[in-house]
């Protein structure tokens, strides 16, 4: 009752304080003026001057001048153009206003938009904090945003997948996979970067550690991804991107000189070890067009099987967006298609994206802001790819041989739904029936919606309420028809599986703004505080098919040979916070943020709910005290120490028996869960410092940012292994092993050149990072050779062969290579460091955007050239041992290493050698050679340096002349040639693109694709004809 | 004033909300799809699958374990299973015997009688085991172990081999005296909660325990012989194949025989070993019939499929690009096509009645208990005979026109080929033989610890193949679990020191096989 009645007084006290403001007696009044470039002085045409507050807006025509009308004496204006910084001048009387915009390289003076939405000038902050404009992602448009970012932010590691429909997998600083994401101020906890349509962007601000993000608690603990979408304008604006196809970067290669089969002769059961292709041999084979065994001779037609199965690939990007911007507000609305047709096969998504956004100013003191988006993404197939799930790559290039032609098997079919058309019985499938009959579809939805409201109840404060909503509906359905072979994760009686999840997160806000400038002339304040709810909801319901289809072809559950099984859960989550974040700023030369915020979290016990964690940054201008060599522009120092605190997952604490249904007979089990469960666990706590520098120089053309940073884990929330002979595998504790993150960012900018025509500006990004252990739990720590103190974490290890003193591999007496018995590190997992490198030219109505990216150093598993050893259609293992094999009966391979002639060895329990008397001679025992390669591969378990670059981007572009484009009724045009992931090099990673840091399940071919984009703007400016 | 007004506001709904909200925390984080009990049947069913189902596999997990029992070559690649290559073991299995405690947890509300079943199946689950973990690898966690949950305790200590035998005949007494007290109990999908057929698998079991003791009956703390001739005397004991302690498979999903042909393409891999047929033809046993298909090459030389000579055993230590080069040529037998045409297969017992018939014509014959070795020996032979004969349907493409008819199986233990002759140890060849020809795919590994223990039958090694250090050995035990050595060092390190002079090796004879 007492907080419907405080609800009440609220919303009298905003209705009473708002709504008469609108009635206030305006001054109309009307400013002219001009816009030059600040560095030369020539006019700028189209730059954007708005009323702050409001929706008004108009352009600078081609001599830079403009004209605003019908606006109040105490307005703001704000002048905004592409490349420059922007500019606020409170008109205070004035009727003519000439302003000169600052190149963007003046970064230091840039806004940038931090936690909780709040815009703050770069040089006031404490963290690191890196802007990408909305043009850097609307030029070459491909599949996903965040491929266009890769390489273009320190830190950020953005690695993209050459799976169809798979999103890239986005880390920052080493951290987990995908840092919140916040857009328009709203960290919604379904959305992702997928579904936001490029051309929506204004800007993405990057907030790298803890501190920046500090006021979203545990979700920002590892950065946060702040977007900022476009809001009103004029016209229409349209955006096309479209690419195709245009060759592999990386793809597979096979041996084509020997068939199926194994030990040298042909068969068509498995293995790619059979007999010598194209020398007259004569095999019963199936004929695919007669679809009966024949005798055929054994021939290399399949030499290019996987190739000429692959499809040219596609990927469209087109957006339409409409624009008004009034007195009263402004609305905008974009329409997003993107096609992708994928490398296999019946892979096409469709995904459709639409939003509008407004904004209302009701009166002087309170403005509505609202954006609803709804995104639609099909495709009646994702599978085919992978070794675990025996896509076309383990189907086509790894397990059957060059011996068949695999177009001529497009007629899948012998009898329809239930006998294929093709020559295996065991473990593949004719790929076009994969692609056609054995069958993933996905069908998402996500609708967003986002209210914010601004109150200003006084000079200098706001009160910011604001919800946003998300809320997903999805449904996957898997059928196959029986008769198949390649059964992993399918049924060979056929199957049918729906299933279906939905969900939603609600964020709401409600936030306490007070500010002050130049307060004792010297102070600037600015406190907010305010408290947050964040909830979400997951639900799922699916069903599949039980041993079989009654009838094939029907594919739905009522077609279930047994009752079908049935599955379902519920997850549900809310954290309540407080927050509060006080910023001073003396001088406009030393500034310091204060920030704290309390979570209440559901997924804790009630001791350990409630958590407080704070923050404290700040930044000095050097330039301000000291005086600096006059090349020097700027020299910003700064420093921040944080701490993020972290739940649990959701039940993390249940204990709950693992029951299945109708197990045998009918009867149903339960199984006690073999992890035990402390329901009292703190919260993992993660405290970060970071120092960093930047510097301008040379006028502002190079500027150097540097970024140290130091994260330390403790508290840590583990479901530590624990030995099973204790009855349980694993425990929940807060272990007392610590761990420490350090890491370094360098980035560089550069307007490398700058004549009247052309210009040359430059980018580069560089940032390593590692974890290393801290203190070890006596406890939870494994005792292992590589667990120590001081000792990375990201250790790679194996169970090597057994080495003589001098690393040779030992043989058996048999001459094969000899395994041991215990792990050891032979490396580390991850990069040395990464890297990107972009650059941008122009000349006259010409430009040119390049982009570079890439990693150096760490070890991955080349599963896909690894594993080809074993199969037998590794092209390097069509040598002369192999021929000498095969066609003459020899073994004649002799495996490179030693023997033991005699002697013994003992190890102790860590693998570490207590006795040796071996004494060895050079291995002389001849063995086959499909033994021998079959286990010893690469020597190497597959372990490789996947030190690769790649150009990533290419887009080369042409701007018509306003004069000519405006005569065709458009304020700008532009078409241009785009490329994405146009060049890899890598060092000896083969077969497979590194991009995505994991080949284990077989990485399906990367492609290169090259189109065109065509940009423009139809004009409906409501500037006055001058 | 208007700002303080409204400040406090917005601190009031704030922290209402807040407060209001975490009342309903615990509701939200109660998983409304969990279970936070369950009932003894679900429990026993699951321990009882877990014995069964799940440790005889499935597919190739199936077959793998026969590599070691050299049943089953493998013509996929150089399996280590089939080239004596022996890594880590692991404990995992004792993490189900918390859901026996769990079971006795629930069993206060129900009748006594029913109580004693459920704490009987108890007792036999960790017998069971811990018997199998230590068969493996020696001393064990035992009187320290399962105690995470209850006392905190996740670095358990080691028993010593012997101290954890004799926990284990210890359990399985109390084990029958709980079911000699028992009564009906549900879950059970073996012998129907049948409390005397329990009985008599846990006194059939204890008798497997005790002579693998053979090498310990002068030890006075276990009692061997007098334990066994107690359980013989005193005790039910298997009478019959009706009391075998198998799974019966059957054509339901999960329920299939664990190597039928429906979704498991491993059916292309499997040869089966001389040593196997190579006895089979030397006594002229039909079960050759029942578990090979003959070579296509023999049928092509124009044999038929009901000729000895139309099948084919491979030397399992003959090296794989041989092996392969056989697989190639079609020269071989494989599995019969009733394991892998019919869905219910075959039952799969762990222990049968006629193993329970050669561990007592064995201790006959070293002289334990009084009684006929042959008698026994003829009933474990009958009894593995008949229950081939009753899981195959009368088709010729299971047992190929050679049916064992009754007749057939009374005769042939007799036969000169067969029936027990010479000394005491060439007895012993014969009986071990006539249990390895009975446990073909059954009783996983059990061939290859008899083998281990008495030596019989003897599995050919070459060097050429053979993957333990050194070559002209075959390993004896696997290395203790990573876990164990990971995180719990300390313990697992004092009875490595203890056992085999700090050394892990799979070539370490432990105290049960030192005599």
């Amino acid at each position: 009752m007492k907080q419907r009645l405080l609800i009440q007084r609220l919303f009298a006290i905003m209705l009473l304080a708002g709504i008469p403001g609108s009635n206030m007696a305006m001054q109309q009044q009307t400013v002219t003026g001009t816009v030059a470039d600040a560095t030369d002085g020539t006019p700028i045409a189209g730059v954007t001057i708005r009323v702050r507050g409001t929706s008004i807006a108009v352009s600078s025509a081609d001599d830079g001048r403009y004209i605003v009308t019908g606006i109040n004496t105490d307005d703001v204006l704000v002048f905004s153009y592409l490349g420059y910084r922007s500019r606020e001048e409170p008109i205070e009387g004035r009727t003519t206003i000439s302003v000169q915009l600052g190149r963007l390289e003046d970064v230091l003076e840039e806004v940038v938009v931090t936690a909780l939405g709040i815009r703050r000038e770069e040089k006031s902050l404490g963290y690191s904090v890196q802007r990408i404009g909305g043009e850097q992602v609307q030029q070459v448009k491909g599949v996903d945003i965040a491929t266009s970012l890769t390489g273009k932010v320190a830190g950020l590691w953005i690695q993209n997948s050459t799976e169809f429909d798979e999103s890239p997998d986005i880390r920052l600083r080493g951290g987990s996979s995908n840092p919140l994401l916040v857009i328009d101020g709203v960290p919604y906890g379904n959305m992702g970067l997928r579904q936001i349509a490029p051309d929506d962007i204004e800007s993405i601000d990057v907030l790298k550690g803890a501190t920046a993000s500090a006021l979203y608690g545990v979700r920002g603990g590892g950065g946060a991804i702040i977007v900022t979408t476009k809001s009103g304008g004029n016209g229409i604006s349209v955006n096309s991107n479209n690419m195709f196809f245009a060759g592999y970067l990386a793809l597979p290669e096979v041996q084509t000189s020997y068939s199926a089969g194994l030990g040298g002769s042909y068969n068509s059961i498995d293995y790619v070890w059979g007999d010598k292709l194209d020398v007259g041999i004569m095999e019963e084979q199936w004929n695919p067009e007669t679809k009966q065994f024949e005798l055929m001779e054994l021939t290399s037609r399949g030499r290019d099987n996987l190739k000429n199965f692959l499809e040219p690939g596609i990927v469209t990007n087109n957006n339409i967006s409409f624009a008004r911007s009034g007195d009263i507000g402004s609305v905008r609305a974009s329409l997003n298609h993107v096609y992708n047709k994928g490398q296999y096969p019946n892979l096409k998504l469709n995904r459709l994206n639409a939003t509008i956004s407004g904004q209302l100013k009701l009166s002087e003191k309170l403005e509505l802001k609202s954006h609803i988006g709804y995104n639609r993404s099909m495709t009646p197939q994702i599978t085919g790819a992978g070794y675990g799930d025996q896509g076309y790559i383990y189907q086509l290039l790894m397990w059957t041989g060059p011996e068949y032609d695999v177009t001529k098997f497009r007629d899948y079919w012998v009898v329809p739904n239930e006998q294929q058309n093709w020559h295996y019985k065991a473990w593949y499938d004719n790929p076009y029936l994969i692609a056609y009959e054995k069958l993933y579809g996905r069908e998402n939805n996500m609708t967003n919606v986002n209210l914010t409201s601004d109150y200003k109840p006084f000079e200098g404060a706001k009160v910011t309420a604001r919800v946003g909503y998300d809320f997903y509906s999805n449904e996957d359905t898997r059928r196959n028809p029986p008769g198949i072979f390649s059964t992993r994760g399918w049924h060979a009686n056929g199957m049918f599986g729906q299933y279906q999840s939905r969900g939603f997160s609600l964020n709401t806000d409600l936030l306490f703004n007070y500010g002050k400038k130049k307060l004792f002339n010297t102070l600037d304040i600015d406190f907010t505080a305010g408290g947050t709810i964040y909830r979400y909801e997951d639900q799922s319901l699916s069903g599949a098919t039980r041993s079989g289809l009654i009838v094939p072809g029907v594919y739905s559950l009522n077609n279930s040979v047994e009752r079908p099984d049935v599955w379902t859960s519920r997850y549900g989550k809310q954290v309540n916070s407080l927050l509060g974040l006080a910023s001073f700023g003396w001088k406009d030369a030393v500034f310091l943020d204060l920030t704290g915020r309390n979570d209440w979290s559901s997924t804790l016990d009630i001791t350990t709910r409630s958590y407080f964690y704070p923050s404290v940054s700040g930044s000095i201008l050097l330039e301000e005290f000291f005086k600096l060599p006059t090349w020097v522009g700027m020299w910003k120092l700064r420093g921040s120490w944080a701490v993020s605190k972290q739940d649990l997952g959701v039940y993390a604490t249940n204990v709950n028996y693992d029951i299945s249904q109708g197990a045998w007979d009918g009867l149903n089990t339960a199984d006690y869960p073999s992890g035990l469960n402390t329901s009292v666990i703190k919260p993992q706590t993660n405290r970060t410092w970071e120092a960093g520098t930047a510097i301008y120089v040379l006028d502002n053309r190079l500027t150097i940012d540097l970024a140290y940073y130091n994260v330390f884990n403790y508290n840590r929330q583990l479901s530590s292994t624990i030995p099973a002979s204790s009855g349980f595998t694993t425990t929940l504790i807060n272990t007392n092993e610590t761990r420490v993150r350090r890491g370094v960012e360098v980035s560089l900018n550069a307007g490398v050149l700058k004549t009247r025509n052309f210009t040359w500006d430059a980018a580069v990004n560089w940032a390593t990072t590692h974890q290393y252990y801290k203190e070890l739990d006596p406890v939870y720590s494994p005792d292992n050779l590589w667990t120590k103190v001081g000792g990375r974490v990201d250790n790679y290890t194996i169970t090597d062969w057994l080495r003589d003193p001098q690393g040779r591999v030992i043989h058996t007496n048999g001459g094969l290579p000899q395994q041991g018995q215990y792990a050891s590190a032979i490396g580390y997992s991850d990069p040395k460091f990464i890297g990107g490198f972009t650059n941008s030219f122009t000349f006259r109505d010409f430009d040119l955007q390049l982009s570079f990216d890439g990693r150096v150093g760490g070890l991955l598993y080349n599963y896909t050239a690894y594993k080809m050893w074993d199969t037998g259609s590794h092209p390097d293992s069509d040598n002369q041992w192999r021929y000498d094999e095969v066609v003459n009966g020899n073994e004649s391979f002799v495996g490179n290493g030693v023997k033991v002639v005699s002697g013994s060895v003992s190890f102790d329990p860590y693998g570490r050698i207590t006795e040796d008397t071996r004494t060895y001679a050079p291995n002389d025992v001849p063995v086959s050679y499909e033994t021998y390669a079959r286990r010893f591969a690469d020597g190497r378990f597959g372990a490789t340096d996947p030190t690769f670059i790649k150009i990533r981007e290419l887009a080369i572009g042409y701007t018509v002349p306003r004069s000519l484009s405006e005569r065709w009724g458009m304020s700008r045009a532009r078409i241009s040639l785009t490329a994405q992931n146009v060049f890899l090099w890598t060092k000896d990673f083969r077969f497979a693109d590194p991009d995505w840091n994991a080949d284990s399940d077989l990485t399906s071919p990367s492609q290169r694709f090259i189109g065109l984009n065509l940009n423009f703007h139809l004009a409906n400016d409501n500037q006055p004809n001058n | 004033m208007i700002t303080l007004r409204i400040k406090s506001t917005i601190a009031c709904i704030a922290v209402t909300v807040v407060l209001a909200s975490c009342t309903h925390f615990e509701d939200l984080n109660t998983n409304p799809d969990g279970f936070t009990t369950a009932t003894p049947q679900m429990l026993a069913t699951k321990l009882i699958l877990d014995i069964t189902r799940s440790d005889i596999s499935s597919q190739k997990g199936f077959m793998a374990n026969f590599m070691r029992d050299k049943y089953i070559l493998w013509s996929e690649f150089a399996q280590g299973e089939q080239y004596n290559r022996i890594d880590r073991t692991s404990f995992g299995n004792f993490t189900r015997l918390i859901d026996v405690e769990k079971m006795i947890g629930l069993t206060d509300e129900l009748d006594q009688e029913v109580a004693n079943s459920y704490k009987g199946l108890s007792y036999f689950m960790r017998a069971y085991t811990f018997f199998s973990a230590t068969m493996q690898v020696g001393d064990i966690p035992y009187s320290e172990a399962l105690k995470g949950e209850r006392e905190g305790n996740v670095k358990p200590r080691y028993d010593t081999q012997k101290e954890v035998f004799i926990g284990i005949l210890n359990e399985l007494d109390e084990a029958n005296r709980l079911f000699a007290q028992g009564a009906n109990f549900e879950g059970d999908v073996i012998y129907q909660g049948d409390p005397v057929k329990w009985q008599k698998m846990v006194n059939s079991f204890a008798l497997k325990v005790l002579i693998n003791l053979y090498r310990k009956t002068a030890d006075s703390d276990l009692r061997v012989v007098e334990r066994f001739n107690d359980i013989l005397n005193n005790r039910p004991i298997f009478e019959s194949n009706a009391d075998n302690f198998q799974l019966v498979y059957s054509d339901q999903e999960n329920q299939r025989y664990p190597f039928h042909k429906l979704g498991n393409q491993f059916v292309i891999y499997p040869m089966v070993s001389d040593i196997l047929i190579d006895r089979l033809k030397a006594t002229n046993d039909y079960r050759l019939f029942y578990y090979a298909s003959p070579s296509k090459v023999q049928l092509d030389n124009g044999h038929s499929s009901s000729d000895f000579d139309a099948y084919k055993g491979t030397d399992p230590a003959i090296p794989y690009a041989g092996l392969s080069a056989i697989h190639s040529s079609g020269d071989y037998s494989g599995v019969n096509a009733r394991y892998t045409e019919i869905p219910a297969g075959e039952p799969i017992s762990l222990l049968s009645y006629a193993q329970v018939q050669f561990l007592l014509a064995e201790a006959a014959v070293r002289g334990w208990i009084e009684g006929d070795a042959q008698t026994y020996y003829a009933a474990g032979i009958q009894g593995a005979m008949q229950s081939v004969a009753d899981h195959t349907p009368n088709h010729p493409s299971y047992h190929h026109n050679r049916i064992m008819g009754d007749a057939y199986i009374e005769a042939f233990p007799a036969t000169n080929a067969v029936k027990l002759t010479g000394a005491a140890e060439h007895q012993i060849e014969q009986i071990i033989a006539q249990k390895y020809v009975s446990t073909y795919l059954q009783s996983p590994l059990n061939a290859f610890f008899e083998n281990r223990r008495t030596g019989y039958p003897e599995f050919p090694i070459n060097p050429a193949s053979n993957e333990n250090i050194p070559a002209d050995r075959l390993p004896i035990r696997w290395m203790y679990p990573s876990d164990e050595v990971s995180y719990n060092s300390e313990n697992v390190n004092e009875a490595i020191n203890r056992q085999y002079n700090g050394s892990d090796n799979v070539n370490e004879r432990m105290w049960l096989l030192k005599d």
